[in-house]
């Protein structure tokens, strides 16, 4: 099992992150939430966030600096995955791993939201990371070297205790700094509905539904209505109050979601 | 659909192995194609950086082939930091992500406009429009932004786009600059949707990376421009001081550290751009410095008067919007305390020593993040008195209530000589006095205006007159309903 990942996401590795084949009459789920991993038909993984949007794993040691399995991954629809826009890349989680790039000689300690920190001396790098440090830095190509950015170095080992940083940044949507108060469903086809259809929230959560479709539609619920969205456009309702709350587009009944508001 | 991966491994792109090149090292200008003594070609842009081609395909919309590349040694090629992704020149090609249907054109600086129906790409790119289309990874779809959708044909004129876009670094400075210069992240980021043609007196933008300053912050200038004659050179400068200039570029970037010791309450910023015609552009504009950031870091003493030899105590809270590097807690110019653990808090308590009767010693907190940028809160002041201050402790019962809503405030207070009086304070306004040494709690509110921030502060007297106060040690944040 083991030997065949790794060849499948050597195929695919720029093309983001693949699962080991699963039985291909997998079932699929509706019931997802921010914080998930989800798939779709294909091999790639991304990582939903509390935005609404899907994060792509550029490649799998990115992905295992975060899980070590694929256990908990979901797999949707693939209209409904369509649906999903995506938000952007994940970063390596802080701590775990030293990088680099091929054509810098330069060693980088990754910290939150993908700041990379100068390690200065091989001496640093061995109070940071222990006698096998050298074994701890990946080569991160070129490509995705645009999803960091270069802070200030670390200029004594206090600054920057890599078990403490992994410890404090306990996910990704911690990692990306996402507002846990704003939530965002997408409204997609006809087909593919509010995605995800059902969302739970704590009170005083704002919900954003956003249209990705060509044709226009609403978000009716009991007492709260939105005006004709067009694509891109947006509506935002805070939910106040504990409880199950139904909603659906007037003019497509089909098209039907929940939002549950909890403490 | 055919993808590339067996052409591509590693991410950047691959010369085809029988290109034979010249090993020696060459005299760079913007706008080469360069590679050292790997594989991957690289673009060197008029920032000085390098752009990386993210796959071939995007390669190959801009060259035929490799003929016009230059080597240079593993060494340059590390001095020459990268810039981010190359993305397509606009006109070219369709593009989509594997995983939506939607089919996307490519406008100038990596913009995105979805083409809602099949007849109007029919009418843009042909009958054979689907052989047009690139399935762009994932991983690299981040390098575009997404702009307004095209609904008629007449809104997006492919071969308009691609003549627009000369080069590389025209794609860029013509649209917004946003993916030029990572480290910027306040960059105006508005999709551009047509390549702007630049008016016959050219045209500028000036952007600054902070509107305040504060000293020790890593300020960033960015100026775009452009001219019918082009550009000879970019001037930044900042308190009349050059700090950076580009020469034959559209855009220039460049940082300086706002002076510690500065006793400005502004500082100037201003762009001088030469156009090859002689003409003179130019702008500046003047930045204010800021006192304090004392609604991101709150600073609060346990009591601001102690005696000789008595523990004085700080706490200092820091905002979740800032990415905490270190905190330093001062007192009289010496840092008593570094807190490096990344803790939203940090705490001090100890006996000043060295200090007299009537000294008065100003504290304060300042944040250093991850980038470099410093957040100063405000400064209190600590007294060494012959009778120490009341030591006071205000508690909100929430720290958000909706609008309309109503709150409990307590305020306590200690003394060894007893406490003979305790006000709840709203800013300057006193809610409640009470005349006991027992809490003093008041209910306040209903309050109505959504989305401000409510600071409730405490005072105590001691039996002997000394007051003490808690300062804004909660705040109350208020939200719509």
């Amino acid at each position: 099992m083991k030997k065949s990942f790794v060849r499948a996401a050597a195929l695919v590795s720029t093309l983001g992150l693949a699962v080991a084949p699963l039985a291909s009459s997998a079932m699929t789920t509706t019931a997802f939430g921010p914080g998930d991993l989800v798939k779709g038909s294909g091999s790639a993984v991304y990582y939903f966030a509390v935005n609404g949007k899907r994060y792509v794993f550029p490649n799998d040691k990115t992905y295992f600096t975060w899980y070590k399995d694929f256990s908990t991954v979901k797999q949707l629809s693939d209209g409904m995955l369509s649906t999903i826009p995506l938000g952007g890349n994940v970063t390596y989680r802080p701590g775990v791993k030293m990088v680099k790039i091929t054509t810098d000689p330069r060693t980088y300690a990754v910290d939150q939201s993908g700041v990379l920190r100068h390690v200065g001396s091989e001496q640093l790098a061995e109070t940071l990371y222990g006698l096998n440090w050298k074994g701890l830095i990946d080569d991160v190509p070129d490509a995705f070297f645009t999803n960091y950015r270069v802070g200030t170095a670390i200029a004594v080992a206090t600054e920057y205790r890599p078990a403490d940083v992994t410890a404090q940044t306990t996910n990704i949507n911690f990692d990306k700094q996402l507002d846990s108060t704003k939530m965002t469903v997408t409204i997609g086809t006809k087909d593919n509905g509010f995605v995800p259809p059902t969302l739970t929230v704590k009170k005083g959560t704002a919900v954003t539904w956003t249209n990705s479709d060509g044709t226009e539609h609403n978000v009716t619920g009991n007492g709260w209505k939105s005006d004709m969205l067009k694509y891109n456009q947006s509506y935002t309702y805070t939910f106040n109050t504990v409880g199950s709350f139904d909603y659906k587009d007037s003019n497509f009944p089909v098209m039907q979601g929940t939002v549950n508001v909890v403490n | 659909m055919k993808r590339f991966s067996s052409l591509i491994f590693g991410s950047a792109l691959l010369l085809s192995p029988f290109t034979s090149l010249p090993a020696s090292a060459a005299t760079l200008s913007p706008g080469d194609l360069i590679k050292g003594p790997g594989e991957a070609v690289y673009y060197y842009g008029t920032n000085g950086k390098r752009l990386v081609f993210p796959t071939s395909k995007t390669y190959f919309t801009w060259y035929s082939d490799f003929s016009q590349v230059k080597t240079v040694t593993a060494g340059e090629l590390a001095e020459i930091p990268l810039g981010g992704n190359a993305t397509y020149r606009p006109g070219v090609k369709l593009v989509k992500i594997t995983t939506d249907p939607k089919v996307y054109a490519v406008a100038s600086n990596g913009t995105l406009r979805w083409i809602e129906t099949e007849q109007v790409v029919k009418d843009l790119y042909g009958a054979d429009w689907n052989t047009k289309i690139d399935d762009i990874p994932d991983a690299f779809f981040i390098n575009y932004t997404i702009g307004s959708s095209v609904k008629n044909a007449s809104d997006f004129q492919p071969s308009a786009q691609t003549a627009a876009a000369l080069d590389i670094n025209t794609d860029r400075a013509l649209g917004n600059g946003a993916t030029t210069n990572p480290i910027i992240p306040t960059l105006p980021t508005t999709p551009s949707s047509t390549p702007s043609v630049p008016d016959t007196n050219g045209s500028l933008t000036f952007t600054q990376s902070k509107t305040t300053l504060q000293s020790g912050d890593i300020l960033s200038l960015t100026t775009q421009a452009s001219h019918p004659s082009g550009i000879k050179r970019i001037e930044l400068y900042f308190d009349d001081t050059l700090i950076k200039s580009c020469d034959v570029s559209f855009s220039c970037n460049g940082e300086t550290q706002i002076p510690l010791s500065g006793t400005k309450s502004a500082y100037t910023v201003k762009t001088i751009v030469t156009t090859l015609s002689q003409t003179v552009l130019t702008e500046s504009k003047t930045l204010p410095v800021a006192i304090d950031d004392s609604s991101k870091v709150r600073i609060s003493l346990g009591q601001s008067t102690i005696t000789p030899n008595q523990a004085a105590s700080i706490v200092a809270d820091i905002d979740s919007s800032i990415a905490i590097l270190r905190v330093d807690l001062s007192v009289n110019g010496i840092i008593v305390k570094g807190c490096a653990d990344g803790a939203r808090q940090c705490r001090w308590s100890d006996v000043v020593s060295g200090a007299n009767v009537g000294q008065s010693m100003p504290v304060f907190a300042r944040v250093t993040d991850t980038l470099g940028r410093t957040y100063t809160s405000k400064t209190l002041t600590l007294t060494i008195g012959t009778n120490d201050s009341p030591s006071v402790v205000v508690t909100p019962v929430k720290t958000s209530i909706f609008a309309g809503e109503s709150l409990e405030v307590t305020v306590s207070a200690s003394d060894n000589d007893g406490i003979s009086q305790i006000d709840v304070m709203n800013g300057n306004v006193v809610l409640k006095s009470c005349m006991s040494a027992q809490p003093c709690t008041v209910s306040t509110g209903p309050w109505m205006n959504a989305e401000t921030f409510l600071l409730f502060s405490g005072a105590a007297k001691d039996t002997k007159g000394m007051t003490g106060t808690a300062d804004a040690t909660d705040v109350v944040h208020v939200v719509a309903h």
